[in-house]
């Protein structure tokens, strides 16, 4: 499912990109497979066909898709590759944590534990599993 | 295309300017959201696009034509206003009968599928439907006119979530089936992204912003950086809303990306430092209306109206 929350912070067009490379890396999308068609997808999210036009270009600009003349859109990425991109992207955003963390003056150890402490919750690393795992 | 030139209308009753001056063109395939608190006069000027009203200054073209007495243009236009307008005691049925009449590409078939689709009972009488209901009924019929140009004043504010979502993809459709062109008003800035590609904003009369989204959005960021040391950003960047935490820099300026993450580059050069982080973030659209209406000096009350919730 291709979904949009219109409180999210990010473009909508973005929001598509990331769904449909989120469905690719989870398998729900597999190479080859057929995208809804710009009208199809603009119909059924309610949203101007030239957003969604932006972001099938972008994927296609990035080889995650590929649009066969008079055919339509396919998935063209695997999903090994778009989970490559995904690890470079939290790559990116934990070194640009670990930087905020750093101005704030928050130590490493403190950032270990913090880890440690969410495998314990998600019941990783032999640690007691809890309800959920959120803690309020 | 739409294009309107210079255009003014005085209502003569109150003696008040409802629009002053208005320049815009709309082109063909567009959806353009026209953004306004109560009384700017955003419905004035869809009357006059619909050929209703009479501006007393200035033109309006719909594919080089005048509107107003213009019944072969007038046929292209369906206008969606926000009094609900129905003969008394009709049914969807009668409604659908007599706009076949009225309008040239009138397709009865259209009607019959959407009345399907949205679930509305032609035969019963409208005035026995909800709000909604009716204003979903407008949409049926507008649709079924085979508009080229569809005008809609805040059509979307008066129905629930789903039903919103429903209507607006049976709307958007038709704009990437066939181009059709939309001109959405609203005075709520909030859910227009989903629907428009342009914004036009109307302030006592004025057009104070006319932009298409993606060039709006393509050009201003939030950026996030961190210096090694004090960098200066005055002299190198015009930067706004400036947060400081630590070594983390945070503001908002005008420019693609690369062009800000280079000035941020300068920046630091000039302090005799390095940037260790940089992240342009794109602006929501009412943080993009926020900064071009505090750019020109224009006081937060607008916007402040217009991103509050509807009721």
């Amino acid at each position: 499912m291709i979904n949009v929350d219109y409180k999210d912070r990010r473009p909508i067009y973005v929001q598509i990109i990331d769904s449909v490379k989120m469905m690719i890396s989870t398998g729900a999308l597999s190479r080859n497979e057929k995208l809804p068609s710009v009208r199809a997808l603009s119909m059924e999210l309610g949203i101007n066909p030239n957003t969604i036009q932006r972001a099938y270009s972008e994927l296609e600009r990035q080889g995650v898709i590929a649009t066969v003349q008079g055919k339509g859109v396919f998935v063209y990425s695997t999903s090994e590759s778009v989970n490559e991109e995904k690890k470079r992207e939290i790559a990116q955003k934990i070194s640009a944590l670990y930087v905020e963390a750093e101005s704030l003056g928050i130590e490493r150890e403190e950032l270990e534990r913090l880890i440690s402490e969410y495998d314990k919750r998600a019941g990783k690393n032999g640690g007691a599993p809890e309800n959920g795992g959120s803690d309020k | 295309m739409i294009e309107i030139k210079n255009l003014s209308k005085t209502y003569e009753s109150s003696g008040t300017r409802s629009l002053d001056g208005i320049t815009m063109n709309v082109k063909d395939g567009s959806v353009l959201g026209l953004i306004g608190t109560n009384g700017a006069g955003k419905s004035t000027l869809l009357r006059i696009l619909a050929g209703i009203y009479r501006q007393d200054e200035g033109e309006v073209l719909i594919d080089g034509q005048e509107v107003f007495d213009n019944n072969s243009v007038k046929s292209t236009i369906a206008y969606i206003s926000d009094d609900q307008l129905f003969l008394p005691s009709s049914t969807l049925g009668d409604m659908s009968r007599f706009y076949a009449n009225l309008y040239r590409n009138y397709s009865a078939e259209s009607f019959d599928r959407l009345v399907k689709e949205f679930g509305l009972d032609p035969n019963r009488k409208v005035n026995t439907f909800s709000k909604g209901m009716r204003r979903q009924g407008e949409v049926i019929l507008a649709l079924s006119i085979c508009p080229k140009y569809l005008l809609c004043d805040e059509t979307f504010d008066g129905l629930d979530p789903i039903m919103r979502e429903f209507a607006a993809g049976k709307i958007m459709s038709e704009v990437a089936r066939r181009g059709m062109t939309v001109i959405l008003s609203s005075h709520n800035l909030r859910e227009m992204e989903q629907f428009c590609d342009g914004m036009a904003l109307i302030h006592g009369g004025k057009l104070l912003i006319n932009k298409s989204i993606d060039e709006m959005r393509d050009n201003i960021y939030r950026c996030q950086a961190v210096f090694t040391g004090e960098a200066a950003l005055d002299g190198v960047i015009d930067a706004h809303s400036v947060k400081r935490t630590g070594k983390l820099v945070s503001f908002i300026a005008t420019g693609t990306a690369e062009e800000l993450e280079a000035k941020v580059k300068t920046a630091a050069e000039r302090s005799l430092c390095s940037v260790t982080y940089f992240e342009a973030l794109p602006l929501t659209l009412e943080e993009m209306f926020s900064y071009e209406l505090n750019s020109r000096g224009l006081n937060k009350l607008i916007y402040k109206e217009l991103t509050e919730d509807v009721g």
